[in-house]
């Protein structure tokens, strides 16, 4: 029998467990219950019994290494069963709770830490979903709905009240089916409002294919994202106002800050050569470059101009230049200094190729809006100032490349995708793609030519 | 007597703002949020340089316009604490921008930059298309539109939309003009399914736009990755969806051409408003009741959007009166 706070941390069960169970000085304590439910899980590997998790402070860890090391070569997931065995539902949940609390505390709401928490706690609920699935959809449909009820009313939420829920940026409006403003989640709803337009198919397989499961689960993941999110803010905030937080959470959150790193030298490991890790300057290869900026770099008419130059191309050509793996960085808020120390690069390569872009609009950019040079080194991160100087950097920030979806939105013109933008997200990710696919070309076709000779 | 959309004289400017423009023609949803707004105007027809104006009451943007006569008035649709520096931000209304010179599909003669009688029209029927996704899917309510001169302003001051992020009003836009090909991939193993075999939701809309935009297309019409041969195949068999007879057309057109088709309709409908101004949360407005001296046309609140015609409820009376 599968328990709600297994799916849902944030419903009323959970929360009893919580206080039941979590009494801090337990947490740290062989728990017999929890090791009986590990060692009796099915298909768990005990062949490493150090590597099992006595305590509940010892889970909290298990769930953080067991999504951090997924993508390395250590990654095991039978050593991981037990998570994904519903009995644990409720030594699983005061773990949730206990490591959110320690990433609060040490590292606050807006950290690196919080964020891989938010994918860590989506990742299982994600995969316990995905073991659902091969029970029937009514099963699963039904313990959706129990555990999506602790957090919306399913037959009556207005989409505008999931506004939240769209600003994380893992759902769609148009993945939702609305009617006069409501989201039809369950079946007896969608039955009222759609079915007298169904005609010669089955309306449960149209309600599935177009909602059912599938956006019960996504809404529930979101939820439980968004409620994480804001668990961590308040503890934080309380935490402000604590003289001294519990050494068991200091202890946890310095075990995370471990695990992190080994997870981190695993990664590189794995990946070896074949990733295209560039976190400092790389000379230009126009030929990678995406459709869009070879589109912008000849030149925008009148109207689309100043985004496409300040906004799009500024951030395209410096990160280009400087930092192609921005995205791939742990730390995004970077500086152009901390790469480009002179600042020698960005005067002789990266201000000439933004001006040629400019001077190719028409009519040339700045000679109608030449406050626009100034915009330019806003967004590299300089201020709002005339000339590019060491002294200003850090007033404004150094602006990340535009995705293709803001892209579309600010500048619908620019886009005109080729085979190559398919499943691409940022045209900085094009770049460094086409960049390793290049190499890869061109070492085949050295060793065609020396197999040759 | 056939109107003609040239621009005013300043002499004209003049007479219209003493004569015939009334503060009471404001919209309220303006009036009523005076103080929070940011107003700006355009005194030399170069652009609104002089920004960052607040008014206390109508009384005193009655005595500033009728001063200034300014080649063209804007407001914020932004709400400020301190609008006068547009600091401390509450809310926005939510915008949908139809300027009749940028409807890709325009089916008219109009050289670039003009409007006329035809894709003003057009212009009102893609009004009708946003207002009704608005209201029925959306369930929104308070929807004023109006024309702006050269084309129509969707304005929306639900309270329940109107502290919506940037990136939310950009999702709404896309869905409500049908700017994104539905996304059907599904765990039940069906792969060909087609937005048209769905009767409701996000895919019912993008069909309906889908269907909008490719009977307005012309031989001259460019769309991405399709070429000329495919095109033409498209206006040639394109009667067929009249009776939403979409199954017909994609088998006339061929399953892999027909997604061409679609992908390219769906960038097109991304520029039937100008996304841009959705999405930006401090964007100003032309003012309502004031006059957009490009074309000579009095910008104006809509009371009954189907019956509306610019040329006889827009026009200011000096253009009657010109020789």
């Amino acid at each position: 029998m599968i328990k709600t706070p297994y799916i849902n941390p944030f419903s009323s069960d959970a929360k009893e467990i919580v206080s039941k169970l979590g009494q801090v000085e337990s947490l740290d304590e062989p728990n017999p219950l929890l090791s009986n439910i590990v060692n009796h899980t099915r298909g768990q590997n005990l062949s490493d019994r150090r590597t099992l998790p006595e305590t509940i402070k010892e889970l909290a860890q298990a769930r953080y290494e067991w999504f951090l090391f997924k993508k390395t070569i250590d990654s095991n997931e039978k050593k991981y069963e037990y998570l994904f065995n519903p009995d644990i539902y409720e030594y699983d949940v005061v773990a949730f709770y206990l490591l959110c609390q320690a990433i609060a505390i040490k590292y606050g709401p807006d950290s690196h830490e919080t964020r891989l928490i938010l994918d860590c706690e989506e990742n299982i609920i994600s995969q316990r979903l995905e073991i659902l699935k091969s029970e029937s959809n009514d099963f699963q449909s039904s313990i959706l709905r129990k555990a999506l009820n602790q957090l919306i009313d399913t037959n009556n939420i207005h989409w505008t009240d999931l506004k939240e829920i769209f600003d994380l940026g893992k759902l769609d409006i148009n993945e939702l089916l609305l009617s006069n403003g409501k989201v039809i989640i369950e079946y007896e709803d969608f039955i009222e409002e759609f079915g007298h337009l169904i005609h010669n198919r089955d309306p449960r397989t149209m309600y599935e294919v177009t909602a059912g499961v599938n956006i019960k689960s996504k809404l529930l993941l979101n939820l439980i994202r968004l409620n994480t999110k804001k668990y961590i803010e308040t503890v934080h905030e309380m935490s402000e106002r604590m003289v001294e937080p519990n050494p068991l959470l200091i202890e946890l959150a310095e075990k995370i800050k471990e695990i992190q790193q080994e997870a981190q030298t695993m990664k590189y490991a794995t990946t070896g050569n074949s990733q295209y890790i560039d976190d400092k300057p790389v000379s230009y290869e126009l030929e990678a470059f995406p459709p869009c900026v070879r589109k912008c770099m000849q030149g925008i008419k009148s109207g689309g101009r100043n985004d496409a130059i300040v906004l799009f191309l500024t951030p395209f050509i410096s990160y280009s230049r400087l930092c192609p793996s921005i995205f791939a960085r742990q730390e995004q808020n970077m500086k152009i200094s901390d790469v480009d120390p002179s600042l020698e690069i960005t005067h002789n390569e990266i201000i000439p190729m933004i001006y040629e872009a400019a001077q190719a609009c028409s009519p040339p950019l700045f000679k109608d809006q030449p406050q626009e040079k100034i915009n330019i080194n806003s967004k590299l991160g300089f201020g709002m100032h005339s000339e590019l100087k060491l002294d200003h950097e850090g007033e404004t920030q150094w602006y990340t490349p535009m995705s293709c979806e803001k892209i579309k939105l600010h500048m619908p013109n620019l886009c005109t995708p080729n085979k190559d933008c398919k499943k691409i997200g940022n045209p900085i990710t094009f770049y460094n793609r086409k960049r390793r696919l290049m190499k890869k070309d061109n070492q085949n076709k050295g060793q065609v030519d020396n197999n040759g000779d | 007597m056939e109107i003609e959309l040239k621009p005013a004289s300043k002499y004209e400017r003049k007479i219209f703002y003493r004569e015939e423009w009334d503060v009471n023609n404001v919209p309220s949803f303006v009036l009523d949020s005076l103080t929070s707004r940011e107003f700006g105007f355009d005194h030399f027809g170069q652009g609104p340089n002089d920004r960052y104006k607040t008014f206390q009451d109508p009384l005193r943007l009655k005595r500033f316009i009728k001063a200034k006569q300014p080649f063209a008035a804007y407001c914020s649709v932004a709400f400020y604490n301190n609008p006068n520096q547009r600091k401390g931000w509450q809310k926005s209304e939510l915008v949908f921008d139809v300027d009749a010179k940028d409807v890709p599909i325009r089916t008219c003669d109009c050289k670039e930059g003009q409007v006329c009688d035809k894709c003003l029209h057009q212009a009102k029927e893609i009004v009708l298309m946003i207002k009704d996704v608005l209201k029925g899917e959306m369930g929104l309510k308070n929807i004023n539109m109006i024309y702006s001169g050269r084309g129509y302003h969707v304005r929306i001051l639900d309270e329940n939309i109107m502290e919506a992020s940037s990136e939310l009003r950009g999702q709404i836009v896309q869905y409500v003009i049908g700017a994104k090909e539905p996304d059907l991939t599904n765990s039940l193993g069906f792969t060909n399914l087609q937005p048209f075999i769905i009767p409701y939701g996000y895919s019912k809309n993008f069909t309906k736009w889908s269907k909008y935009t490719i009977l307005h297309l012309t031989k001259n019409s460019k769309l991405d990755n399709v070429n000329k041969k495919l095109l033409n195949d498209v206006l040639k068999h394109r009667h067929v969806l009249e009776d939403n007879a979409w199954g017909a057309f994609r088998s006339k057109i061929g399953p892999i051409r027909y997604n061409k088709v679609l992908s390219a309709v769906a960038r097109i409908n991304m520029n039937i408003t100008d996304t841009k101004v959705s999405i930006d949360l401090k964007r100003i407005l032309r003012l309502p009741s004031t006059l957009h001296s490009k074309v000579s046309m009095k910008s104006t609140l809509i009371k009954n959007i189907e019956t509306f015609d610019p040329f006889d409820d827009a026009v200011p009376k000096f253009v009657y009166e010109r020789k």
